[in-house]
């Protein structure tokens, strides 16, 4: 399995705990503001790892898709908050 | 109001045909037609003009023209709208169509001129893409302050419900006036009920909208070509234009124009020279901008003779945007425009994403600080890592474009720049602006 | 781990020169006593450093500074619950060993349980459940824990009360220590409620608070 993560900017609100969890593929930046610099985890350990990210942000701003189908949510928060 | 300035540079030897009209000239496209001070053309004009569509019998042959004809958005983003249709006809659920002729760069008229002018031309392409993608309405966009063409849209549907044409439901919205509130995901999501404001999302809208829905929203000129060009067919259209921007287009004068606020039509390919003779300059100012207020600086001289179409403009790391031609006079400071354009771009961000809420504002300081004389060599190396920092970190490209017009600027204002670093006195900056901006009271600011 | 390692040691050489220097090892070479004294001072450090380090990550003010990076910080953040825990888990034993401390196993896990001034011991045994809870949260955050760690984590505003009020009643030497808990009180207020007044500020002024 591919997987995509992504950070929506409108949700993040600097946390920072996505940089602790998926180290490999998110840089803070100034601010806080996570930003992703690799977004396709690769190898079980990271998938995880981004995954953990994903389910970890309190606001739900990271968000783990199937890069083969992108309507297919594997972790975070949906736009609704659903 | 309307002078014959039609230059129809007609060459013996089918060599392209140059053509810039107004609105109501021989030879335009889009604007042909009564001219402007008959106000919104009759139905009945329009049909005797263009002859009547049979959207829902002839949806395929329809779709296949839009694909023939390579027609692109024309708001800015320049995606193909037959590949968007595509999409959506492909993606589960009806599809939604929005018009989106809200037109919130402050400069621009070109969608504004043909909700006005043309109202049936555009509300025709909206009821082809509708019967094309299978959709039973289509929703048109405009600010609430728009004024003359939300009358002349209204005056248009009742016009076709009485004569009975067969047409989608239509439904008119009104929306915030902001800069942002116009992008077409923040239209979507006050359509679905939430807040004008972009959202996020890596899924194309024309799969899944905000609401749920694949949602196809095209802007009024675009919708105008789609109207325009099932009537003449595509090659014939796409001749009006390039090959790498098919059909003709719209271009709208801004800041030190001879007539800021005119629209223009190019037929064919025309240099930013071109249009800007046939409009009365007779020499290269000091700069254009291009692309509308978050577009590209260029230089008069560079730009004179560079053609206002896509592959023209690349070359400069420009594009049509919007279709804006904003000219810089002789004597006027291009840094001071730019930082009083950064701070209003600054002001109009949705508040939503963390680089571009505490990022814009900064850049815009920085900005002001140039063009003041107070920035040094430091703080112009703190300026251009912080647009770095800046750009892409939005869910909309708001803060991209401010970066872009900050960086078009150091690069096309590079003498003036070292002048200011120095701290050497310019007088342009002393002038009053040539870019019009709209008052905005942040307290006023509605996002619904 | 090196972040880890420089806290911990700079908490308790720091913790050893102040436990000794306010005098009550002097009396004592018993060393679970000094060893508890030690680290309960170390710990509690630890404990204002990582609390303080957790508020300022989301103080409006920080950015105007740029060092350190937030990256920097999360992770002193990190590496300083896991020294206090671990300072928690020696200062926890070496008392519960000292025969003469009148706390002992019971005393130390069980409220009100120990004989020497069990309400203010029991404070302590509180603060650590407390502390395990939201530890426990933050490193189970995204697999079990989820997103609900976040909010457990406010938890540690009583934490850290609990502990001040445990340090000053508890610890033998309460009156010489008074200007340790007095300025390190001091700071963890301030930057709390520095950020929420510059909270305040920001989400009147029309922007997103940070
Ligand atoms: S954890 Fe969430 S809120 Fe924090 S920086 Fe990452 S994306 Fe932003
Ligand atoms: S980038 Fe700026 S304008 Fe765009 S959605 Fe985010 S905050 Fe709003």
């Amino acid at each position: 399995m591919t997987v995509e993560i992504r950070i929506d900017p409108t949700r993040c609100r600097g946390h920072a705990i996505c940089a602790l969890m998926y180290s490999e593929g998110v840089e803070l930046d100034r601010w806080g503001y996570g930003r992703v610099v690799d977004g396709t985890p690769e190898g079980r350990r990271s998938i995880k790892r981004a995954l953990r990210a994903a389910a970890a942000c309190p606001n739900g701003a990271v968000v783990v898709e199937d890069s083969a189908d992108r309507r297919i949510r594997l972790a975070g928060r949906g736009p609704d908050g659903g | 109001m309307i002078d014959a300035t039609l230059r129809g540079v007609r060459s013996t030897n089918a060599a392209p045909v140059h053509r810039i009209g107004d609105i109501g000239d021989e030879g335009t496209w889009l604007l042909a037609g009564p001219s402007a001070d008959q106000g919104p053309e009759a139905l009945s004009s329009h049909l005797t003009r263009l002859g009547s569509l049979r959207p829902f019998e002839c949806a395929g042959e329809y779709r296949t023209m839009l694909r023939q004809s390579g027609l692109r958005g024309r708001g800015g983003g320049g995606f193909p709208l037959a590949a968007k249709l595509d999409t959506a006809m492909l993606a589960p659920g009806e599809p939604m169509v929005v018009i989106n002729a809200s037109e919130s760069e402050p400069a621009s008229r070109k969608d504004w001129t043909l909700s006005a002018y043309r109202p049936h031309l555009v509300l025709d392409g909206g009821a082809v893409i509708a019967a094309v993608v299978g959709s039973s309405e289509v929703v048109i966009h405009l600010h609430r302050g728009a004024g003359a063409p939300v009358a002349s849209l209204q005056r248009a549907i009742a016009e076709r419900r009485s004569a009975g044409l067969p047409d989608p439901r239509w439904r008119l919205s009104l929306g915030p006036d902001g800069y942002v509130s116009g992008e077409a995901s923040a239209i979507v999501s006050l359509l679905g009920g939430g807040e004008a404001r972009p959202s996020f999302s890596a899924v194309p809208m024309a799969h899944r909208g905000p609401s749920g829905r694949p949602t196809v929203v095209s802007n009024a000129e675009t919708t105008a070509h789609v109207g325009l060009l099932v009537r003449t067919g595509p090659h014939a259209w796409g001749a009006a234009g390039s090959p790498s921007s098919p059909g003709p287009q719209l271009v709208t004068l801004a800041g030190g124009a001879i007539d800021p606020g005119r629209v223009v039509e190019i037929a064919g390919e025309a240099t930013i020279g071109e249009v800007l003779s046939a409009t009365g300059h007779r020499q290269p100012p000091t700069a254009v901008l291009v692309g509308g207020y978050a577009g590209t600086w260029i230089s008069g001289w560079a730009a004179w003779n560079t053609t206002f179409q896509r592959e023209g403009l690349e070359a400069h790391g420009a594009g049509p945007g919007c279709g804006l031609l904003g000219v810089l006079p002789e004597g006027h400071c291009g840094l001071a425009e730019t930082a009083r354009l950064v701070g209003y771009l600054a002001g109009e961000t949705a508040g939503q994403c963390g680089p571009c809420v505490q990022g814009l504002p900064l850049l815009a300081d920085g900005c002001r600080a140039l063009a003041a004389g107070t920035l040094r060599r430091r703080g112009l190396r703190r300026l251009l890592s912080l647009a770095d920092v800046v750009e892409g970190g939005g869910a909309c490209r708001h803060p991209d474009g401010a970066v872009r017009l900050i960086r078009s600027a150091l690069d096309g204002f590079a003498d003036d720049v070292a002048g200011h670093l120095r701290g050497e006195a310019c007088s342009g900056a002393q002038r009053p602006p040539v870019f019009p901006l709209p008052e905005v009271d942040p307290s006023d600011r509605v996002w619904r | 781990m090196l972040l880890f390692g420089l806290v911990l040691g700079v908490s308790l050489g720091l913790g050893y020169v102040i436990a000794s220097r306010s005098g009550s090892l002097l009396h004592n070479k018993m060393l679970p006593w000094i060893m508890g004294r030690t680290m309960g001072v170390a710990a509690y450090l630890t404990l204002t450093a990582l609390v303080a380090a957790g508020i300022w990550l989301r103080h409006p003010w920080r950015t105007t500074f740029r060092v350190p990076t937030p990256e920097t910080l999360v992770r002193a953040h990190v590496a300083l619950a896991a020294a206090t825990v671990v300072l928690l888990i020696g200062h926890m034993t070496s008392l519960a060993l000292d025969k003469y401390a009148g706390v002992g196993w019971s005393g130390t896990f069980v409220p009100w349980h120990a004989q020497y001034r069990p309400t203010a011991v029991a404070l302590g045994t509180l603060a650590f459940y407390a502390m395990v809870l939201v530890a426990g949260t933050a490193v189970l955050a995204g697999s079990i824990a989820r997103r609900v760690w976040f909010p457990i984590h406010s938890v540690s505003a009583a934490i850290f009360c609990l502990c001040v009020v445990h340090g000053v009643l508890a610890g033998s030497d309460g009156h010489a220590l008074r200007w340790i808990y007095v300025a390190t009180g001091a700071l963890v207020v301030v930057v709390q409620v520095t950020r929420w007044t510059a909270r305040y500020a920001a989400e009147h002024s029309e922007l997103e608070p940070l």
